[in-house]
């Protein structure tokens, strides 16, 4: 497509009367320019936009400061004397925002991590070895594999949880991304601030009884079995008694 | 050729149902003297104090958020400041393997909280994405 250079000093003055005016001139001519010049307008208007906020602005502005300073000879704008203290350092003086402070800087960088650590100092102290002092190849007690079943443990509780008993909703996607970023330790990997809150909510309801059960599988199997056998005992015993009794 | 026992060993069935902790522990009960197990205490299920942790970061992140903070709350705040740094210090002594690890800016960055929401209000006027909506607000006004 090929643009006259008439169209397009037309198109520039344009802009700069839209910018300085600041508003929209009508389209005297916008039958004379094809229909697809008004994208090149938008871009130079946007362009002329910022450069007049963000350059023109600001150096109009601090010339009439400037000005009416001199006129008035005090200062409009006098100094911050938090500035010109000693040992001010303007970049840790400004607030902590939620995400870097709390979210991301403490949970997600430190404690999430430290949760995981104190699990591993347990289960991998280096104490608990069966290898001999001195062999080649050190044997933990938990091994690789015991130690893989406790983090799907958790993974799996993190995937488990789901809106309409928790109120959160947790994907198997988001639990093997945290398996990645806090188990394998990835690099790559990375939570934004919402998501660590949703972690926040989840994480100290997932925790017990991961490594030491407070109500282990096998009880609950036992007592199943038992509460069965029981029923099964008594349901014998009384139709024994009815047969029994609608004999005599 | 590997063989399985179903009734001993780590890969048994009776260690399927059995927690790493309890397993610890009986490990450590029948050792022989000649074992590196061997005269070891028990070691105990750190859960608890985690959860107590975790739990208490909770807590703080709910107080914090909270809209139209008066004195009460604000002192509330600091004190479960400083009791979450306390329980860090104590329940994760050493942080993830290093030691008086606590001794980090962003740690004790949250007793300073109470401060920033009495000159700025609440919290929510220093969230990131404040600025950008204010700005982006200014921005389609002037235009």
């Amino acid at each position: 497509m090929v643009y006259t250079r008439y169209v397009m000093v037309y198109i520039i003055l344009y802009g700069i009367l839209c910018t300085m005016f600041r508003c929209y001139i009508p389209y005297v001519m916008y039958d004379a320019i094809y229909h697809d010049c008004m994208v090149y307008y938008n871009i130079i208007y946007h362009c002329f936009n910022d450069i007049y906020h963000n350059i023109w602005h600001p150096v109009i502005h601090t010339v009439q400061v400037a000005d009416l300073e001199s006129s008035l000879k005090s200062k409009l704008r006098p100094p911050n004397a938090y500035r010109r203290a000693k040992g001010f350092e303007y970049l840790s003086a400004v607030p902590r925002e939620e995400l870097h402070q709390f979210l991301i800087g403490l949970e997600g960088d430190y404690i999430i991590p430290s949760t995981v650590y104190e699990y591993e100092k347990v289960l991998r102290h280096p104490s608990l070895v069966t290898s001999k002092q001195g062999a080649k190849v050190t044997t933990y007690v938990i091994s690789n594999a015991m130690l893989a079943s406790v983090w799907a443990r958790l993974r799996d509780r993190l995937a488990s949880v789901e809106s309409s008993t928790s109120m959160v909703q947790i994907t198997p996607e988001y639990a093997s991304h945290f398996y990645d970023m806090y188990i394998n330790k990835h690099e790559g990997k990375h939570l934004t601030g919402d998501r660590i809150r949703i972690l926040l909510l989840s994480l100290p309801f997932v925790l017990r009884d991961l490594i030491a059960p407070e109500v282990s599988n096998t009880y609950i199997m036992i007592c199943i079995m038992e509460h069965n056998m029981i029923y099964t005992i008594l349901h014998s015993v009384l139709c024994l008694i009815y047969t029994i009794l609608c004999i005599t | 050729m590997v063989c399985f026992c179903p009734f001993s060993g780590e890969n048994s069935y009776i260690t399927l149902f059995m927690s790493q902790v309890a397993y610890i522990n009986a490990r450590i009960q029948e050792a022989r003297s000649d074992s590196p197990l061997y005269g070891l205490q028990p070691v105990e299920d750190p859960s608890d104090r985690l959860i107590e942790v975790n739990l208490a970061a909770l807590k703080w992140n709910i107080q914090q958020r909270r809209f139209g903070m008066i004195d009460e709350d604000c002192e509330r705040l600091h004190a479960m400041s400083v009791e979450l740094l306390e329980l860090l210090k104590t329940n994760m002594p050493e942080k993830t393997g290093q030691a008086s690890g606590w001794k980090i800016e962003k740690a004790h960055s949250i007793l300073h909280k109470v401060y920033i929401i009495c000159i700025y209000n609440m919290v929510y006027n220093t969230r990131y994405n404040m600025v950008y909506n204010t700005t982006y607000t200014r921005y389609n006004i002037e235009i």
